[in-house]
């Protein structure tokens, strides 16, 4: 067959499999089961937040007995464990980034910060 | 969907709230007597799937009082200390590389019974020390063939958003297991998430 004609038959394959209701594997649920709209409408774009009322914020408030703080986020550094191509790279450009200005020779450093999170 | 972003339904819409919150932490390690284990079945007996039973059992255990709406629901599966983080600039470039892998090789964590029931009791967030805080075993499935169910169950189905990689140590130590949680993402438009310190006040 020319190349021409073996496209010809791919598609016609495809198209005959979609008719005849053998089709690609497609997942449905998200129509068939309606997950849109939400209980929040249609043009709702925050999810689960829009839960969180004035009397809850005052009553979780009062969880707060011993005046502690508790920091919960690990360390973002380059060879901390990160899934598929994820990761983690900051340098300071320059070193420093700006200056010196002034008399006093001030200078400032950034991060540039290169990462692929989830 | 493009390159650059979810378009009209980036993190910066969740962002623009915020989670605000009574934190649960249930501790799984002493339900268990141990780190949770990777899955090696579909079973919700598995120690490694963290059932709706389990989560109620948990609750009762640990004297709380039952899970209700607007509350975010974390939990210690113990897994999370591979990636040890006190220690982890004490290991050498080999031993970090062990432990990468075996953290990533799959993980112990909700099943969508249990992600289910915390949908049931309308919970604003779930989470865990964990990379993806839902039971990935034989397959990368759970309860289910179906790998990260609760993802798409309790995330595109319900809004239900997740937080991964948290340390516990500290509540822990403090036998802190509800406390005020607050936590926002970056306002970065058309993102699917956000990195971030979530602050615990107890």
């Amino acid at each position: 067959m020319t190349y021409l004609q073996s496209i010809v038959a791919a598609g016609a394959f495809v198209l005959g499999a979609a008719v005849s209701g053998q089709a690609l594997a497609v997942n449905d649920a998200p129509l068939t089961e309606q997950w849109a709209p939400s209980e929040w409408g249609a043009d709702d774009k925050a999810g689960s937040v829009n839960r969180t009322k004035p009397e809850m914020v005052l009553k979780a408030v009062e969880l707060v007995k011993r005046g502690k703080v508790a920091t919960l986020g690990k360390i973002y550094q380059q060879d901390a464990p990160a899934l598929f191509s994820r990761g983690w790279r900051l340098t300071i450009p320059g070193l420093p980034t700006g200056g010196p200005f002034g008399p006093g020779e001030l200078v400032y450093n950034d991060e540039y910060l290169a990462t692929e999170i989830g | 969907m493009t390159t650059y972003g979810l378009g009209p339904l980036g993190v910066e819409h969740v962002a623009e709230k915020g989670f605000v919150c009574r934190g649960v932490l249930l501790d799984g390690v002493a339900y268990h007597g141990g780190p949770l284990p990777i899955p090696t079945s579909r079973e919700k007996s598995d120690p490694g799937i963290v059932s709706d039973e389990d989560v109620r059992k948990m609750v009762e255990r640990q004297g709380l009082k039952p899970i209700e709406e607007g509350d975010c629901v974390l939990l210690y599966t113990g897994h999370g200390d591979i990636w040890d983080p006190d220690d982890w600039d004490t290991f050498s470039a080999e031993e970090k590389q062990h432990r990468i892998a075996k953290f990533n090789s799959g993980e112990p964590g909700f099943g969508l019974s249990g992600c289910e029931y915390l949908a049931r009791r309308k919970i604003i967030l779930w989470g865990s020390d964990t990379w993806g805080s839902e039971a990935v075993g034989p397959g990368f499935g759970g309860e289910n063939d179906q790998p990260f169910e609760c993802h798409i169950k309790m995330m595109t189905q319900r809004g239900i958003w997740n937080i991964e990689n948290l340390d516990f140590s500290q509540l822990l130590a403090d036998k802190a297991y509800d406390f005020l949680f607050v936590w926002s993402p970056l306002k970065m438009k058309g993102a699917t998430g956000s990195a971030g310190n979530p602050v615990a006040l107890y």
